[in-house]
C-alpha cells in the first residue's frame, strides 16, 4: 500500500510489484527487488511471532471486529492490525527461539468501560456457562450492558462466541458448544459492550477448561 | 539429453551436462542435476524417506481433496503443505517399521477457523452403504457469520486401505442435514475403509478442518 504523505500528490510505498520511493530528490518507480540474503535472527524471530499471533487471531476475526471497533474508529488503524499490535508481544511467551501463545494475556476487545474483576465458568450439557456478580459496579458500567463471550479451541483452531449476550444484570450467560469426540482444552474470555455499542470493556481471561 | 521444446529459457528442456531444466507448475526452473552418491544414507535420512513415502502415498491418492483443502501459496503447493503437516504427527512406530495413524490425518485444513463438525460418527450398512452423522450448533446463522452456517456443504473422503484407493464425494448435503448416506462402488465389499468428513462454505471460499469419522469394513 502506498501512502500520500505531507498532503502532496506523491504517494510512496509499494503497490503490487511496484515500489515508489524518493531517490536523490526525485520520485522514482521501480520493480520490486528480490531478496537474496538470508533472514537475520531478529527477522526470523519476528516472523515466528507474527505466525503465532495470526494463528491466535484467525478464528476470532468476527469477535475482534466488534471488540476493537471503537478503539480504532476514526484512526488509520483497523481491528486486525490493532489486535496484532496489542497481542504482540503481550500475549506471547518467548523462551529462547520458541514462541508460544500466553492465552492468559491475550486481549480480544479494548475500550473505556471498566472491566469486571472476576467471572466463573462451568461446563454444562449445552456448552460453557459464564457467571459474574451483577451487583459489582464501577462508574461507566450499566445494567443494560451486554455480555460478549468467547471460547477459543486452540487444538481445533476454532472459536465459539456470543457477540450480543445477556444483560449485565442477569449475572450469567452461556456459549453453546457441542462435545467433540475427544476432549479439548478451551480458553475462555469475557467482555461487556454497551447496549448502544458506543463503549466496550477490555476482555478478561476467565480461565481454561477441559471440555 | 534435453528435449527440444520451446520454453522460457530457450528451446530445450531436460538435462545438458550438469544442468537440468524442469517444469514446476507453470514455471520453468533450472538446477544442478542430481548425481548418484556412494555414501550410504544415515538412519535419520532413511527414516525421513520412509515417512515421506508413507504420507506421500496417502495424500497423492486424495489429491482432489487436497487441492480443495490445502491452499497453495507461492512457496508451497497444497500437497507439500499436507505432507509437511503430517510427517511427524501421523506416523507411528519406530524405524524402519513405520505405519500411518489414519485417525491423525487431516485431508483439509481450515483457513479462517471455519467450523468443522461435532460428534462425527458413521454406521456401515449392507449393500455397500455408509451413513455419516454429525451435529451442528443451533444458532449458526445469527452467531457465526463467515465461519459456519446451516447451508455449508458437506464433503466426504473414503480411503480404502485394502485396495489403497480413495473415493471422494463432494457437496453431498448441507451442514443443517446432520446426516448423509453414501453408496460405495461395487466390488469393495469386505474392504477396510477410513472416512473423513469436512465442510466448505456455500460459496466455496472457506474450508473446515477435516474430522476423522472412523474406520469400518464394508458390508455386502
Amino acid at each position: 500500500m502506498a501512502v500520500n504523505r505531507n498532503g502532496g500528490n506523491r504517494p510512496t510505498g509499494k503497490v503490487g510489484n511496484v515500489v515508489i520511493r524518493e531517490l536523490n530528490g526525485q520520485v522514482v518507480t521501480s520493480g520490486l527487488g528480490e531478496r537474496t540474503k538470508p533472514f537475520t535472527q531478529g527477522e526470523l524471530k519476528n516472523q515466528d511471532r507474527i505466525a503465532v499471533i495470526n494463528k491466535l487471531l484467525r478464528p476470532v476475526k468476527e469477535f475482534i471486529k466488534v471488540g476493537f471497533h471503537q478503539i480504532t474508529a476514526n484512526t488509520t488503524s483497523n481491528y486486525q492490525n490493532y489486535a496484532v499490535k496489542i497481542n504482540n508481544p503481550g500475549a506471547l511467551k518467548l523462551d529462547g527461539t520458541v514462541v508460544e501463545t500466553d492465552y492468559s494475556k491475550a486481549i480480544f476487545s479494548k475500550g473505556n468501560m471498566p472491566a469486571i474483576a472476576h467471572a466463573d465458568i462451568k461446563v454444562t450439557d449445552e456448552g460453557i456457562e459464564f457467571s459474574w456478580d451483577p451487583n459489582w459496579k464501577l462508574k461507566g458500567m450499566k445494567d443494560s450492558d451486554r455480555v460478549m463471550l468467547l471460547a477459543l479451541c486452540p487444538s481445533k483452531e476454532t472459536a465459539y462466541f456470543v457477540l450480543d449476550g445477556n444483560k449485565r444484570s442477569s449475572g450469567k450467560d452461556a456459549v453453546e458448544i457441542l462435545h467433540f469426540n475427544e476432549q479439548v482444552i478451551l480458553q475462555t474470555y469475557l467482555a461487556f459492550i454497551a447496549a448502544d455499542r458506543k463503549s466496550i470493556s477490555t476482555s478478561i481471561y476467565t480461565g481454561e477448561i477441559l471440555y | 539429453m534435453a528435449r527440444i521444446i520451446p520454453g522460457t529459457l530457450g528451446p530445450f528442456r531436460g538435462k545438458i551436462g550438469d544442468v537440468e531444466v524442469y517444469k514446476d507448475g507453470d514455471k520453468q526452473r533450472a538446477r544442478i542435476a542430481r548425481c548418484p552418491t556412494s555414501i550410504p544414507p544415515t538412519e535419520g535420512k532413511e527414516s525421513q524417506q520412509l515417512r515421506f513415502t508413507l504420507v506421500g502415498n496417502f495424500f497423492n491418492k486424495v489429491i482432489k481433496t487436497i487441492n480443495m483443502g490445502y491452499r497453495a501459496n507461492s512457496k508451497v503447493k497444497g500437497i507439500g503443505a499436507a505432507i509437511s503437516d503430517h510427517m511427524n504427527s501421523a506416523t507411528i512406530g519406530t524405524f524402519p517399521n513405520f505405519e500411518l495413524d489414519y485417525s491423525q490425518l487431516h485431508v483439509t485444513r481450515s483457513n479462517n477457523g471455519f467450523h468443522g463438525g461435532f460428534q462425527v460418527s458413521l454406521d456401515s450398512h449392507p449393500d455397500s452403504k455408509v451413513t455419516l452423522n454429525w451435529n451442528a450448533l443451533t444458532k449458526l446463522r445469527e452467531q457465526y457469520p463467515g465461519v459456519a452456517g446451516p447451508e455449508d456443504l458437506v464433503h466426504v473422503t473414503f480411503f480404502n486401505v485394502t485396495k489403497q484407493r480413495a473415493i471422494e464425494y463432494f457437496s453431498l448435503a448441507e451442514r443443517g442435514a446432520k446426516t448423509v448416506t453414501c453408496e460405495l462402488p461395487y466390488g469393495m465389499e469386505g474392504d477396510v475403509f477410513h472416512a473423513y468428513l469436512y465442510f466448505t462454505s456455500d460459496d466455496g471460499k472457506y474450508v473446515s478442518d477435516s474430522d476423522y469419522a472412523g474406520s469400518f469394513t464394508l458390508l455386502e
